[in-house]
């Protein structure tokens, strides 16, 4: 019996030994910046912050990087050598797994990310209604498909390339579990970017804020791109024209106004002018600059700034610039966006002054780029809208030369002329933006099968860029290099 | 009573003689003092003198007892002689030899497991940056890469392999009891040229034995920490019976043990020359580095390696006393080191207090309290690429003078171009305080049980301090201090119990229970100090997050013994660890072991020439738990500066949570015997060894479309095999002696999966490879075939073999092909040792065979023309059509080595063999005789003449083939040891030490 007494007390004394250990190893992170998942998505502002840091991220997406990257792809700007290695191999369409665009690449799947846990989390915080939680499901898509498609054109060969788009396209990421996934077909890759935009369109409100969250307008905005892109011109046109016809959006009066935050005075020799920011802005990224926080969401632009002691990495192509950008002495445009270094002598140099700031917004659907779209789609599509497609850029040229009626083009231009002086004006509008090298790929998938992009055709291995070494493994296969 | 005394009285004072004499070691012929001489029957009894003398008075009849510890003791019967002279036989060889294993003591020919021990003799006479060094060559199977040429250096020590590769692959340190700090990249990584190495805090001197558990069986009761191998490191109490004080010093002087063979400023513009006109410019040169024209270059000649070298000179003082009664026991000692390297600006200093002490209440009640005290400063001289002696080998050119005109620091260079700006304008030290405490408390209440307690506190106060003038930055000075704080402590408790059973039978059972707990706090100060009135000075104080982890462990032994030649022995821990995913909170390690003392057996009982013969095999799981300690769990984070979107603030997911991570578990596999011929005169053991490791750590992103960035997983699977021989002979035995030891390791690694997750895992900042199917730490290099004898360029090989003129290094298309490995296929030492009366020579060879090296430094150093200082090798070169030459054309442009704008080519070129057999270690020393000591009231006194790398024979042609560099993580240090980046070559010493014991 006495036995059987001390066995029990010494059971009980190890078991409470046990129970008392798991306490023992619970150790977490002191860390004051750091929270535990599970008290991490509790209330509504909470997962407000996880969008806002959704939104955050887009910045080292399109915050300049995924315009710099494509746009040394194209024929209008190159990088200052010796520079780096990824610089560089970029602009010679040889990137290897080593030397890429990894930046915007794992940047874009960081706002995705955010993006997912924002959908799978909204029916887990308290203190949301039903039209708040949509909204910001919405919010979230958008983004996503922001994202994919800001991967889909850098990594993957265009919309056309194949037949029926079963070509690889990239990683699509619709949940917040990790894993390793293959990559998807660009075919699969615009279906989910279309189905998260018809969402978005279909639940975002008409305005939120200062253009800095998407809205309804955004989405179609979008869309129009998207569409595009897949020469979808009929919807391209549709879409596009819901928005500049519906948005209430106004279009600038000065090509200044795009990227500035506040009111300000440029001053071209004795000429001063002073603008306001741009009210055709339907979706941003945006800065803050005040006393107690001083942000800049076009930071990764500051390879192209040519302002005070900045030398750009970054330079404009001189037949560009001659031949295209300068070539009308009144373009505001010429004026405002470049300028000449060590003029006349040998290491003359054209740098862009288009990002020459410390703070900026960086618009990514807005009014000018809705109305190119529009007038190009216009002169596409199978029943043509020439007239709008005049018109819209009868406004653009008014804005950038004068009211001089010999930059207008005349009512009864035909489709041709219309859509080579579209092309002419996207290029000096959009410049820097990163919008050509994915204009030339859709025009030599679209049917320009021998279409050239500064000496290699436009179907060429290296204009894919290569996926980020440690993305490849067996079922992820890379992009074939050139060689 | 009175009369039975008086009787005796009687007794004595009618039939007594007084007898006389000398005792004497029988081997060495030396007078023992203190040898206790009892009259067998009576109480009385006396000790000899200093002299080894002794009187006593005794009948015809009666027998004297000679007895002294370590001695056999000897029985005399008194004869008719007066003067009984006796040598006494030192006992050594009957002791059972004992060995200390995890949570014990066993006796070695009972151990089932394959363990190493290293006595105290054999780690303080070595001359080491750091106490871990002097396991080298010591131990089969225990490979030590000693550190650099700098003070402090720590080692990289690897037993049977390397079956890590994000996680630390170094073994467990455990002293007096406790597992002790050793986490250097949580301290701080990489500080001027080496990493902090926490072990150098330990003093050699205080070491009475080092025991390196290797397999499974024996590291098994440490569980989730034992893969790796478990280092015990046990200190010294007090033996003495009678106060004995130790006093000893040691003065040395050292130099690198290989100067680099750079150029000179005439050598070095002739390549440069040689460039320019190949690339097709003639005229003078214009474009030399550091903005100088050629005429100003012509009149400097700097040989920077002279201006920051300087011969070392170390000094050190050790004294101790040690006293064991018969109850107290103390062992007192304290030291103080100062160890200039012969690098200018790079000193260690030390001081150590180190105190046992050991109680005995009754002979069942023992309490040990043991402390330690040491404080450590090491004067760093800076990065090797700047301010260390890296920068003589690379940014700093043998043009660049020292002073400007003005008698300002020449920066033309750059900082990296002039080391002695840098030394002389920049201070860096790491500073630590460490104190080691326990306190054990030993019962056995009833036969048979014995109870221990254990509780120890390592704590460890590590501090990263400098400055900087602001002529080498932007203009502030600026100074840091980084401080860290880690107070680790645990206890544990311990029952064994002894069971006698009948027939032959005997088991020992023990079961104990461990928590062990560690906190690591820190600080972070930098200022931005204004030099004159009105410049901003700016100063931030940042807090570094806690760190903490815990362990609780659960565990239990079973000896168990049949007939004294049976052996089994099984052990099981349980562990279970806040790193450890919710889902794996506790691991389990089991292990088995089986001994077999077949010369106990009747057909080899008594045979002559094989005296011992024991087989053993064992077979456990053991696991390494050394990874960061949060990495399970799931965060967010809530960033504190700039960080918002539209004003508004943000949280984001930083880490996914991850209830299934663990250890990483080695399955082992053990076999071997030991053997002894000639009754003992020849000791050979030999093992084979297994060990299969899964789940093996790699801190990568699974992929950049999950969002998140690396993030430790249990993904791999590593294979280490490999064979292990020692031998140990005693080749003359009489006056005079000569023994050797040899011990030799082979070992194959594998990496057998990465867990599906990329083809190719890099390590740090060196080009070294983890592949499946090849090495932990492959490299990856483009082929050389041959240089063009038509124009001096460079023919590469592509991947399938075929001679191109195009360097391609990376992409799936690139020409890089696993080429090489830095593990060595075996390594090894060789220790004779020779004496002769009081002389005594002891020569310690150690080798390695099969690794390369690459050589990081090499392809700047015998490359393209650059901003680098080129090695005479380069010479070698070729200079016109026809020429057959070991190195290409002289160039400026990548394009003449096969690819325009690239500067470093990683090729196979700078590869080489890093075989290599050194003298390591190579001591003379004289036991002064104890008749010229007495009047001195000394009893012994040993003088010693030591050289450390005195030669080494090598075909590796840069600094030293011996490479452990400052890493930058652990996964660094599992794949790049063996990667030579301007790493400072290991110091040839000579010293001169005096030992004497009062």
């Amino acid at each position: 019996m006495k036995k059987i007494n001390h066995i029990v007390i010494v059971s009980l004394f190890i078991a409470a030994l046990f129970s008392s250990c798991n306490n023992m190893l619970d150790i977490k992170p002191s860390d004051p910046s750091t929270i535990l998942e599970e008290k991490a998505l509790k209330t509504g502002s909470d997962l407000q912050g996880l969008l806002n840091a959704s939104y955050q991220s887009l910045q080292d997406v399109y915050g300049g990087a995924f315009q710099r990257y494509s746009d040394l792809m194209a024929d209008e700007t190159y990088p200052l050598q010796p520079t780096s290695d990824k610089r560089l191999n970029i602009y010679k369409r040889y990137t290897t797994g080593y030397f890429t665009a990894n930046e915007p690449y794992s940047n874009a799947y960081v706002s995705i990310l955010r993006a997912n846990l924002v959908i799978e989390n909204v029916d887990k915080v308290s203190g949301l209604t039903d039209a708040q939680k949509k909204q910001m499901v919405g919010e979230a898509k958008f983004i996503r498909a922001l994202c994919h498609y800001a991967v889909v054109r850098m990594f993957a060969q265009p919309y056309g390339y194949t037949a029926n788009n079963t070509h690889l396209g990239i990683g699509l990421k619709t949940t917040s579990k990790p894993s390793i996934i293959p990559r998807s077909t660009v075919a699969d890759v615009y279906k989910q970017i279309l189905a998260d935009l018809n969402d978005a369109e279909g639940v975002l409100p008409t305005t939120n804020s200062n253009g800095a969250y998407a809205t309804k307008w955004a989405a179609k905005g979008l869309l129009a791109d998207v569409y595009f892109q897949m020469h979808d011109y009929e919807n391209a046109y549709t879409k596009a024209n819901d928005v500049i016809t519906n948005g209430g959006f106004q279009f600038d009066a000065n090509v200044e106004s795009r990227f500035i935050m506040k009111q300000t005075t440029f001053t071209y020799g004795s000429v001063s002018l002073t603008v306001d920011p741009s009210k055709e802005t339907i979706f941003q990224l945006v800065s803050t600059n005040t006393t107690s926080q001083n942000t800049n969401a076009g930071s990764n632009f500051g390879d192209y700034r040519c302002d005070g002691t900045n030398i750009p990495q970054i330079r404009i192509d001189k037949n560009f610039y001659t031949q295209n950008a300068a070539a009308i002495a009144v373009d505001k445009r010429a004026r405002a966006w470049y300028q000449t270094f060590n003029s006349g002598l040998t290491n003359e140099y054209i740098g862009l002054a288009k990002f020459n700031f410390n703070n900026m917004n960086v618009p990514l659907i807005h009014l000018t780029e809705l109305k190119l779209i529009r007038a190009e789609a216009a002169a596409l599509k199978a029943t043509k809208d020439l007239a709008t497609a005049i018109a819209d850029i009868n406004d653009i040229r008014m804005r950038a030369y004068s009211n001089d009626e010999i930059y207008k083009i005349p009512a009864n231009a035909t489709a041709e002329d219309i859509l080579t002086v579209v092309r002419a004006e996207k290029r000096l509008e959009l410049v820097g933006e990163g919008y050509r090298v994915y204009d030339l790929k859709r025009r030599g998938s679209g049917g320009e099968s021998e279409l050239m992009i500064r000496g290699v055709k436009w179907n060429y291995p290296g204009l894919a860029l290569q996926f980020p070494i440690n993305e490849i493994n067996e079922v992820f296969l890379p992009n074939e290099e050139p060689f | 009573m009175l009369s039975a005394l008086f009787l005796f009285v009687q007794i004595g004072f009618a039939q007594e003689l007084t007898i006389s004499g000398k005792v004497t070691d029988k081997a060495t012929g030396e007078s023992l003092p203190g040898v206790s001489i009892l009259l067998k029957g009576t109480t009385r009894g006396t000790v000899t003198d200093l002299d080894g003398k002794y009187t006593i008075k005794g009948q015809k009849g009666q027998t004297l007892t000679f007895s002294f510890m370590g001695y056999l003791s000897q029985p005399v019967t008194i004869g008719s002689q007066t003067v009984i002279d006796i040598k006494l036989v030192s006992e050594t060889k009957k002791i059972e030899e004992v060995m200390v294993v995890g949570y014990g003591i066993q006796k070695k020919r009972e151990i089932t497991g394959s363990i190493a021990k290293v006595e105290s003799n054999q780690i303080a006479n070595k001359i080491t940056p750091s106490f871990e060094s002097a396991l080298a060559g010591q131990a089969a199977g225990v490979n030590v890469t000693t550190g650099s040429g700098m003070a402090g250096s720590g080692s990289v020590i690897r037993i049977r392999g390397i079956s890590s590769i994000s996680s630390g692959g170094d073994p467990l340190y455990v002293v007096d009891g406790i597992p002790i700090t050793n986490d250097i990249f949580g301290l701080g990584g990489r500080t001027g040229g080496m990493n902090v190495n926490p072990l150098a805090s330990i003093n050699a001197n205080d070491i009475e034995s080092i025991e390196v558990l290797k397999d499974a069986s024996a590291a098994g009761i440490y569980g989730s920490r034992g893969a790796n191998g478990v280092v015990i490191v046990t200190t010294k109490h007090g033996k003495s019976k009678q106060l004995t004080v130790d006093f000893s010093t040691r003065q040395s002087i050292s130099n690198p043990d290989k100067k680099v063979n750079m150029c000179n400023a005439q050598e070095w513009l002739q390549l440069y020359q040689e460039a320019w006109e190949n690339d097709g410019n003639t005229g003078i040169p214009t474009g030399l580095p550091g903005g100088l024209t050629w005429a100003q270059a012509q009149k400097n000649n700097t040989d920077w390696w002279n201006e920051i070298t300087r011969t070392g000179y170390k000094q050190d003082y050790n004294l101790s006393a040690n006293y064991a009664g018969k109850k107290f026991k103390v062992y007192a000692g304290a030291t103080y080191d100062n160890d200039q390297s012969y690098m200018i600006g790079n000193v260690m200093k030390r001081m150590s207090g180190k105190l046992n002490l050991d109680y005995a209440f009754s002979p069942n009640y023992t309490l040990q309290l043991s402390t330690t005290l040491t404080g450590t400063k090491t004067d760093l001289p800076g990065n090797p690429w700047d301010g260390g002696l890296g920068a003589a080998m690379g940014y700093a050119l043998p043009i660049y003078p020292i002073y400007n005109a003005d008698g300002t620091f020449f920066k033309g260079g750059g900082n990296a171009g002039n080391p002695i700006m840098m030394n002389k304008l920049q201070t860096q030290n790491n500073k630590d305080t460490r104190t080691i405490n326990s306190l054990a408390f030993m019962a056995k209440p009833i036969k048979n049980l014995t109870l221990t307690l254990n509780s120890a506190v390592d704590y460890y106060d590590f501090s990263n301090n400098g400055n900087q003038n602001g002529y080498t930055r932007t203009g502030l000075w600026y100074q840091w201090n980084n401080y860290k704080y880690v107070l680790n402590y645990n206890y544990f408790a311990l029952a064994s119990y002894d069971f006698t059973l009948q027939n032959g039978h005997s088991l020992t059972a023990m079961i104990g229970h461990e928590y062990q707990r560690s906190k690591t706090t820190g600080t972070s100060y930098t200022l931005e100090q204004a030099v004159k009135a009105g410049d901003p000075s700016t100063a931030t104080t940042s807090i570094v997050a806690a760190e903490r982890w815990a362990f609780i462990s659960f565990f239990t032994r079973i000896n168990y013994k049949y007939k004294d030649r049976y052996i089994v022995q099984g052990s099981l821990r349980a562990d279970g660890s806040s790193r450890f995913g919710k889902n794996k909170k506790y691991g389990y390690f089991p292990t088995i072991a089986l001994g077999w003392i077949v010369s106990e057996e009747s057909f080899l009982k008594g045979n002559n020439i094989l005296s011992f013969l024991k087989l053993k095999t064992s077979y456990g799981i053991t696991g390494n738990s050394n990874i960061p300690n949060y990495e399970a769990i799931g965060t967010y984070t809530i960033p504190t500066a700039s960080s918002y979107y539209n004003g508004l603030p943000i949280r984001y997911q930083t880490k996914y949570s991850n209830p299934e991570l663990q250890w990483e578990p080695t399955q082992s596999f053990d076999a071997g015997f030991e053997a002894g011929f000639f009754d003992g005169r020849i000791n050979t053991e030999a093992a084979f060894f297994y060990k299969y490791t899964t789940k093996v750590f790699i801190n990568q992103a699974v992929s950049a479309t999950t969002g998140f960035g690396n993030q430790w997983q249990n993904l791999a699977t590593i294979r280490n095999r490999g064979v292990e021989f020692n031998i140990n002979t005693r080749n003359f035995v009489g006056d005079f002696t000569w023994n050797t030891n040899f011990n030799i390791a082979s070992l194959q690694n594998k990496v057998l999966s990465v867990g599906g997750l990329t083809g190719e895992v890099g390590g740090g900042t060196n080009d070294t490879r983890i592949l499946v199917g090849y090495p932990v730490g492959t490299n990856m290099l483009v082929r050389v075939s041959r240089i063009d004898p038509a124009d001096g360029r460079p023919i590469y090989l592509d991947k399938n073999g075929n001679e191109t003129k195009v360097y391609k290094f990376e992409g799936d298309d690139g020409y890089k092909v696993p080429i090489g490995k830095v593990i060595p296929d075996f390594t090894g030492g060789c220790t004779n040792t020779f004496a002769y009366k009081g002389f005594e020579l002891s020569a310690l060879l150690t080798f390695s065979y099969g690794s390369k090296i690459y050589d990081s430094s090499a392809k700047r150093q015998m490359g393209l023309a650059t901003d680098w200082n080129f090695r005479t090798d380069r010479f070698d070169r070729w200079r016109k059509p026809g020429d057959i030459a070991k190195y290409p054309r002289m160039s400026l442009n990548g394009s003449s080595l096969g690819k325009d704008g690239e500067v470093w080519f990683n090729s196979d070129m700078w590869l080489y063999n890093g075989s290599y057999v050194r003298m390591k270690n190579l001591t003379f020393s004289y036991n002064i005789p104890t008749n010229i000591l007495k009047p001195a009231h000394i009893k012994a006194a040993k003088v010693s003449l030591s050289g450390t790398n005195l030669f080494t024979f090598t075909k590796y042609p840069g600094a030293d083939p011996e490479v452990a560099r400052d890493f930058d993580n652990a996964t660094d240090r599992n794949m790049s040891v063996n990667v030579n980046f301007l790493n400072p070559p290991q110091e040839r010493t000579y010293s001169l030490s005096l030992n004497l014991t009062f």
